[in-house]
Protein backbone atom coordinates (compact mmCIF):
# COMPACT_ATOMS: atom_id res chain seq x y z
CA UNK A 1 0.00 0.00 0.00
CA UNK A 2 1.46 3.42 -1.13
CA UNK A 3 1.49 5.71 2.30
CA UNK A 4 0.48 8.97 2.03
CA UNK A 5 1.43 11.43 4.02
CA UNK A 6 -1.80 13.64 3.19
CA UNK A 7 -4.17 10.89 4.95
CA UNK A 8 -1.89 10.18 7.77
CA UNK A 9 -0.70 13.82 9.15
CA UNK A 10 -3.65 15.57 9.13
CA UNK A 11 -5.49 12.77 11.70
CA UNK A 12 -2.62 13.21 14.19
CA UNK A 13 -2.76 16.74 13.72
CA UNK A 14 -6.29 17.09 14.41
CA UNK A 15 -5.90 15.00 17.33
CA UNK A 16 -3.18 17.06 18.55
CA UNK A 17 -0.81 14.90 18.79
CA UNK A 18 2.94 16.22 19.04
CA UNK A 19 5.45 15.04 16.72
CA UNK A 20 8.44 16.14 14.37
CA UNK A 21 8.28 13.99 10.80
CA UNK A 22 11.88 12.48 10.34
CA UNK A 23 12.97 9.99 7.89
CA UNK A 24 12.54 9.74 3.88
CA UNK A 25 8.83 11.85 4.27
CA UNK A 26 10.75 14.37 5.70
CA UNK A 27 13.33 14.17 2.93
CA UNK A 28 10.42 13.94 0.75
CA UNK A 29 9.17 17.66 1.89
CA UNK A 30 13.04 19.08 1.98
CA UNK A 31 12.94 17.85 -2.24
CA UNK A 32 14.54 14.90 -2.04
CA UNK A 33 13.96 12.73 -5.55
CA UNK A 34 14.33 9.66 -3.85
CA UNK A 35 11.19 7.01 -2.88
CA UNK A 36 10.22 5.86 0.46
CA UNK A 37 8.02 3.88 1.86
CA UNK A 38 6.82 4.97 4.66
CA UNK A 39 6.46 7.50 7.63
CA UNK A 40 8.92 8.30 10.35
CA UNK A 41 7.74 10.49 13.18
CA UNK A 42 9.45 11.50 16.70
CA UNK A 43 6.42 11.78 19.36
CA UNK A 44 6.55 13.33 23.01
CA UNK A 45 6.77 10.79 25.11
CA UNK A 46 4.71 12.67 27.64
CA UNK A 47 1.52 11.22 29.39
CA UNK A 48 -1.53 13.03 27.63
CA UNK A 49 0.73 12.92 24.42
CA UNK A 50 0.61 9.52 24.33
CA UNK A 51 -3.18 9.41 25.08
CA UNK A 52 -4.08 11.24 22.16
CA UNK A 53 -1.76 8.97 20.16
CA UNK A 54 -3.07 5.69 21.08
CA UNK A 55 -6.88 7.34 20.40
CA UNK A 56 -5.77 8.88 16.88
CA UNK A 57 -4.01 6.24 15.60
CA UNK A 58 -6.49 3.60 16.90
CA UNK A 59 -9.37 3.57 14.66
CA UNK A 60 -6.58 3.20 11.62
CA UNK A 61 -6.10 -0.65 12.77
CA UNK A 62 -2.49 0.35 13.85
CA UNK A 63 -0.03 -3.64 14.26
CA UNK A 64 3.57 -4.48 14.78
CA UNK A 65 5.16 -4.60 10.86
CA UNK A 66 6.09 -8.20 9.92
CA UNK A 67 4.82 -9.85 12.84
CA UNK A 68 2.70 -13.20 12.90
CA UNK A 69 -0.99 -12.71 12.80
CA UNK A 70 -2.72 -12.92 15.67
CA UNK A 71 -0.20 -11.90 18.98
CA UNK A 72 -2.18 -10.10 21.71
CA UNK A 73 -1.18 -6.82 20.76
CA UNK A 74 -3.42 -3.43 21.51
CA UNK A 75 -2.82 -0.29 20.42
CA UNK A 76 -3.54 1.67 23.33
CA UNK A 77 -1.69 4.63 25.97
CA UNK A 78 -0.25 1.11 28.11
CA UNK A 79 1.57 -0.46 25.11
CA UNK A 80 2.97 3.00 24.20
CA UNK A 81 3.94 4.14 27.55
CA UNK A 82 5.69 0.02 27.93
CA UNK A 83 7.44 0.64 24.60
CA UNK A 84 9.46 3.43 22.82
CA UNK A 85 9.61 2.79 18.87
CA UNK A 86 7.25 0.91 16.93
CA UNK A 87 7.15 -0.22 13.22
CA UNK A 88 3.48 -0.40 12.68
CA UNK A 89 1.67 -1.27 9.61
CA UNK A 90 -1.83 0.69 9.25
CA UNK A 91 -4.85 1.35 6.85
CA UNK A 92 -2.83 4.44 5.98
CA UNK A 93 0.19 3.07 5.43
CA UNK A 94 3.46 1.78 7.26
CA UNK A 95 4.13 3.89 9.86
CA UNK A 96 7.46 4.01 12.80
CA UNK A 97 7.46 5.73 15.46
CA UNK A 98 9.73 6.78 17.48
CA UNK A 99 10.06 8.34 21.05
CA UNK A 100 14.10 8.21 20.28
CA UNK A 101 16.32 8.56 17.09
CA UNK A 102 19.70 7.41 16.81
CA UNK A 103 21.92 9.34 18.84
CA UNK A 104 19.15 9.24 21.76
CA UNK A 105 17.73 12.57 20.33
CA UNK A 106 13.65 13.06 21.80
CA UNK A 107 10.89 15.13 20.80
CA UNK A 108 11.97 17.60 22.70
CA UNK A 109 15.30 17.64 21.62
CA UNK A 110 14.29 17.91 18.42
CA UNK A 111 11.33 20.43 18.69
CA UNK A 112 14.28 23.56 18.01
CA UNK A 113 15.81 21.79 15.13
CA UNK A 114 12.45 21.28 13.33
CA UNK A 115 10.47 23.71 10.94
CA UNK A 116 6.61 24.50 10.61
CA UNK A 117 5.35 23.35 7.47
CA UNK A 118 1.96 24.05 6.31
CA UNK A 119 0.48 21.17 3.79
CA UNK A 120 -2.39 19.25 3.58
CA UNK A 121 -4.47 21.78 5.41
CA UNK A 122 -2.72 21.46 8.58
CA UNK A 123 0.09 22.58 9.80
CA UNK A 124 3.32 20.52 11.66
CA UNK A 125 6.09 20.79 12.85
CA UNK A 126 9.26 18.30 10.07
CA UNK A 127 12.82 18.17 11.14
CA UNK A 128 15.76 20.95 9.44
CA UNK A 129 17.62 19.74 6.61
CA UNK A 130 20.56 20.13 8.68
CA UNK A 131 19.56 18.12 11.66
CA UNK A 132 18.11 15.69 9.54
CA UNK A 133 21.59 14.83 7.88
CA UNK A 134 22.45 14.48 11.12
CA UNK A 135 19.96 11.80 12.51
CA UNK A 136 21.11 9.72 9.00
CA UNK A 137 24.31 9.91 9.65
CA UNK A 138 23.98 8.65 13.48
CA UNK A 139 22.04 5.61 12.23
CA UNK A 140 25.07 4.78 10.03
CA UNK A 141 22.59 2.23 7.54
CA UNK A 142 23.99 1.19 4.65
CA UNK A 143 21.43 2.41 3.05
CA UNK A 144 21.32 6.07 4.01
CA UNK A 145 24.83 6.82 2.48
CA UNK A 146 23.54 8.19 -1.19
CA UNK A 147 20.29 9.46 0.89
CA UNK A 148 23.22 11.53 3.02
CA UNK A 149 24.85 12.67 -0.20
CA UNK A 150 21.64 13.82 -1.61
CA UNK A 151 20.30 15.72 0.95
CA UNK A 152 23.37 17.22 1.27
CA UNK A 153 22.64 18.62 -2.32
CA UNK A 154 19.83 19.68 -1.02
CA UNK A 155 21.19 21.93 1.40
CA UNK A 156 23.59 23.36 -0.46
CA UNK A 157 20.93 24.21 -3.72
CA UNK A 158 18.40 25.60 -0.81
CA UNK A 159 21.29 27.97 0.83
CA UNK A 160 22.01 29.24 -2.73
CA UNK A 161 18.54 29.28 -3.68
CA UNK A 162 18.54 32.13 -0.66
CA UNK A 163 21.19 33.88 -1.27
CA UNK B 1 41.88 10.69 11.77
CA UNK B 2 42.72 8.21 8.99
CA UNK B 3 39.20 7.50 9.02
CA UNK B 4 37.47 10.63 9.12
CA UNK B 5 39.77 11.27 5.85
CA UNK B 6 38.12 8.69 4.40
CA UNK B 7 34.73 9.19 5.36
CA UNK B 8 35.11 12.46 3.89
CA UNK B 9 35.84 11.45 0.92
CA UNK B 10 33.51 8.81 0.09
CA UNK B 11 30.74 11.74 1.04
CA UNK B 12 32.53 13.95 -1.61
CA UNK B 13 32.53 11.24 -3.86
CA UNK B 14 28.61 10.84 -3.39
CA UNK B 15 27.58 14.16 -3.72
CA UNK B 16 29.64 14.30 -7.22
CA UNK B 17 27.11 11.62 -8.11
CA UNK B 18 24.14 13.29 -7.50
CA UNK B 19 21.63 14.85 -10.24
CA UNK B 20 21.32 18.27 -9.33
CA UNK B 21 18.53 19.01 -12.06
CA UNK B 22 15.94 16.66 -9.90
CA UNK B 23 16.51 18.37 -7.13
CA UNK B 24 16.13 21.56 -8.70
CA UNK B 25 13.04 21.03 -10.21
CA UNK B 26 11.69 19.68 -6.48
CA UNK B 27 12.74 23.32 -5.34
CA UNK B 28 10.56 24.86 -7.25
CA UNK B 29 7.53 23.06 -6.27
CA UNK B 30 5.24 23.91 -2.74
CA UNK B 31 5.32 20.75 -0.19
CA UNK B 32 2.39 19.58 -1.19
CA UNK B 33 3.38 19.43 -4.35
CA UNK B 34 6.51 17.65 -3.42
CA UNK B 35 4.27 14.49 -1.84
CA UNK B 36 2.10 14.53 -4.72
CA UNK B 37 5.11 13.64 -6.94
CA UNK B 38 6.40 11.16 -4.67
CA UNK B 39 3.06 9.22 -4.00
CA UNK B 40 2.70 9.11 -7.95
CA UNK B 41 6.22 7.81 -8.05
CA UNK B 42 5.22 5.15 -5.16
CA UNK B 43 2.64 4.09 -6.83
CA UNK B 44 4.39 3.52 -9.89
CA UNK B 45 6.92 0.94 -7.82
CA UNK B 46 4.77 -0.57 -6.42
CA UNK B 47 2.36 -1.29 -9.49
CA UNK B 48 5.98 -2.65 -11.30
CA UNK B 49 6.26 -4.74 -7.88
CA UNK B 50 3.08 -6.35 -8.55
CA UNK B 51 3.84 -6.91 -12.16
CA UNK B 52 6.96 -8.62 -11.44
CA UNK B 53 5.52 -10.44 -8.61
CA UNK B 54 2.70 -11.88 -11.22
CA UNK B 55 5.33 -12.75 -13.72
CA UNK B 56 6.88 -14.81 -11.31
CA UNK B 57 4.35 -17.02 -10.32
CA UNK B 58 3.45 -16.72 -13.94
CA UNK B 59 7.22 -18.28 -14.71
CA UNK B 60 6.79 -20.89 -12.24
CA UNK B 61 3.30 -22.49 -12.68
CA UNK B 62 1.27 -21.09 -10.01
Amino acid sequence: MAVDLAQIIPPLVRSKVDFILIGGMAAILHGSARVTFDVDLVYSRTHENIERLGAALAPHGPYLRDAPPNLPFSWDAKTISDGLNFTLTTNLGDLDLFGEVAGGETYQDLLTHSVEIEAFGVRFRCVDLPTLIRIKEAAARPKDREAVAELRVLLEESEKKQI
Amino acid sequence: MENDAAKADVVFDSTADVDRTLLRENLKLTFEQRAQKHLRALQMVEELRRAGKKLRQKSDGR
